[in-house]
């Protein structure tokens, strides 16, 4: 984010999977494995540092009919909010 | 940007920053799953997936991983816990080197016929014991791939194995290899979900839209 614009709210998370630091697959299977732990409606937040996730979020999302409510780049930090729809 | 929703919708949803990556479509929730391109039933009519005998035609993910170095083996639970991180049924058939990954470390303790016996002893086989197929150098690459990986938390093969059995991916061993290379059951690690040959193969992969062969 550049200095000028402030952050904006960001979604409210029912669990964070903190992948940082992990390469592809591990971001995604973690993220699937807290969306199937979570109950339908709840929310939750993936963060990885892997550039990879830019594009595989979107893909997993359309995949397992799940929804993103909210993406947000810190840096080479990536946050994704996953909104679990389908059981 | 706006990633996922009009600039003008509240601010719940923030913009990302992420230059000229990709941007992706929108999720809606009610949208329908993909049609399949392959002759099943119109869009719109399949049924919901059932049990994985029952899933209509195109769902799912076969690979068959003939290669036993550890580069192309990483490469194929790559895809196959991606996939079965989204959903999909997922099968590995192992066959000829690949076989080398379901062995266990000390199966080559195991007494066979001498020349099997030879041949174990030659390649023992076991997951952690997958050369490179590249830059091998007698060893020395897989020991510093494994570091390089390690680095970045890349999991080993074993631990994908285990990672793949826990996800539900289906692991198949080929029994004419088994045969041919002396293994029985015993030699191989207890993932393994099943001992079949090809018509195992070809009724999975036929109803699979992924079909790999690494």
């Amino acid at each position: 984010m550049s200095a000028e614009r402030p952050v904006p709210a960001l979604p409210r998370a029912d669990v964070v999977v903190d992948a940082a630091g992990f390469l592809c697959p591990m971001p995604i299977v973690r993220l699937a494995e807290a969306v199937r732990s979570v109950e339908v409606g709840q929310v939750v937040e993936v963060v990885a540092t892997d550039p990879g996730i830019l594009a595989d979020a979107p893909a997993w999302a359309q995949m397992t009919r799940q929804e993103i409510i909210g993406a947000w780049s810190d840096g080479d930090r990536h946050h994704f909010w996953f909104r679990k729809i389908h059981a | 940007m706006a990633l996922l929703r009009p600039a003008d919708s509240p601010a719940t949803v923030p913009e990302v920053p992420v230059g000229s990556t990709r941007v992706p479509s929108p999720r809606v929730s009610s949208e329908s799953p993909p049609a399949r391109s392959r002759s099943g039933p119109a869009p719109g009519t399949e049924p919901a997936p059932a049990s994985p005998d029952e899933r209509p035609v195109g769902d799912g993910v076969t690979i068959v991983v003939f290669s036993g170095e550890f580069d192309r083996v990483q490469a194929a639970f790559n895809i196959a816990l991606g996939a079965a991180s989204s959903g999909m049924p997922v099968t590995m058939f192992f066959t000829f080197w690949g076989l080398d990954v379901l062995t266990r470390h000390d199966a080559g303790r195991r007494r066979r016929d001498p020349v099997r016996t030879a041949f174990r002893w030659l390649k023992p086989g076991g997951a952690r014991r997958l050369p490179l197929s590249r830059f091998n150098f007698m060893g020395l690459g897989p020991v510093l791939m494994r570091r390089l990986m390690g680095e970045f938390r890349m999991p080993t093969v074993d631990q994908m194995v285990d990672l793949a059995h826990s996800l539900g991916v289906r692991l198949v061993a080929c029994t004419i290899t088994m045969g041919v290379m002396g293994l029985t059951a015993d030699d191989l690690i207890p993932a393994v979900d099943e001992y079949a040959g090809v018509a195992t193969y070809l009724a999975d992969a036929r109803r699979s839209d992924v079909n790999l062969f690494v």
